[in-house]
């Protein structure tokens, strides 16, 4: 499995890519949209992380960009917020959604049920 | 009470919730950092007994990382106590710089704050009688306002000066093409509430003139 994490919390998601690689799972990041933009153009990911609010462009709006290069990767969401308005959003868009801060097993099992589903 | 008040106290409290949201927010964001930085040093020392070889350098660096989070995350409580302290008395003075800063720092939690580049030209101390929670909430609407409609190099730069008996305060860098009126209509009954004149945007400008002191 190879995911993309994108948040803009640079250490969150270099330290949260650390952990998923021990745990053999093959990651890569990106702190912003048009990164991530670019790291999907050039390889091929299973499944990005995206957090909802980031600065340019949030993670519904990159989901939509990025179904566009990549029409079979899937998404989870993640949010310090956890508020109703996200949970909705996410659910719309029929993907998981994950608040922070989170256990990285919690993680761990959401990446599997994305990868099933 | 009747409608316009009502519109009016639900402004401000709005204002409140918005900005609450926001610090949580960060704080939420801190303690994610923490939790995985400290996840990763539990699994390397883990690692490390079993008989790895840890990088040279990465117990400090990890351990730098988190005594930066706790001075960020004391940093975002220090505003949060300054904000709520705001509404201990209805009126009372203070210094507009104080004001300017804390709602700089404040909106540095938003999102769309991170593309727009603040800088305050702070002079001498500028101290007005004024309702310390409504200019806190004029001065925020700018601010998001502005970085909501930025101009081309995505800066924003406030200025305040004492003048004779009111205080001069110019937003620069919005965008010179405004499409839509101004001011919006929160900051508009704000800004009557607290005697402020804001005057239209020239080429991206906007001047404001903040009474020195109001019977509140």
């Amino acid at each position: 499995m190879k995911i993309l994490l994108v948040d803009d919390e640079e250490k969150f998601i270099s330290s949260l890519a650390e952990r998923l690689e021990i745990r053999g799972i093959d990651s890569d990041w990106a702190t912003c949209g048009d990164e991530a933009i670019s790291k999907v153009k050039e390889n091929s990911y299973d499944v990005a992380v995206l957090d909802i609010k980031m600065p340019g462009l949030s993670g519904l709006e990159l989901k939509g960009k990025l179904e566009t290069i990549d029409e079979k990767l899937k998404f989870i969401f993640v949010t310090g917020h956890g508020s109703e308005e996200d949970y909705v959003a996410g659910c719309k868009e029929g993907c998981f959604y994950i608040i922070k801060p989170f256990k990285i097993d919690d993680l761990v099992e959401k990446l599997k049920e994305t990868m099933a589903f | 009470m009747n409608k316009e008040l009502e519109k009016f106290c639900f402004q401000g409290l709005s204002f409140f919730g918005r900005t609450n949201r926001m610090i949580s927010h960060e704080f939420k964001n801190i303690f994610a950092i923490i939790s995985e930085t400290l996840g990763l040093l539990d699994e390397l020392m883990a690692m490390s007994e079993s008989g790895a070889k840890l990088p040279p350098g990465k117990l400090k660096s990890l351990s730098e990382s988190v005594l930066e989070e706790i001075g960020r995350a004391n940093e975002v409580a220090r505003n949060m106590n300054a904000f709520a302290h705001s509404v201990d008395e209805c009126a009372f003075e203070v210094d507009v710089n104080q004001v300017v800063e804390l709602m700089i720092n404040i909106s540095k939690f938003s999102s769309a704050s991170k593309n727009i580049n603040i800088h305050f030209n702070k002079k001498s101390s500028c101290m007005i009688y004024t309702v310390p929670f409504f200019l806190e909430n004029l001065i925020y609407q700018l601010i998001d306002f502005s970085m909501l409609h930025p101009g081309d190099d995505h800066k924003l730069e406030i200025s305040v000066e004492k003048k004779n008996q009111h205080v001069e305060m110019i937003f620069f860098g919005i965008d010179k093409n405004l499409s839509e009126p101004f001011p919006p209509k929160p900051i508009k009954s704000i800004a009557q509430a607290l005697l402020v004149k804001i005057f239209q945007p020239i080429s991206g400008v906007i001047h404001m003139v903040v009474p020195d002191h109001i019977e509140a």
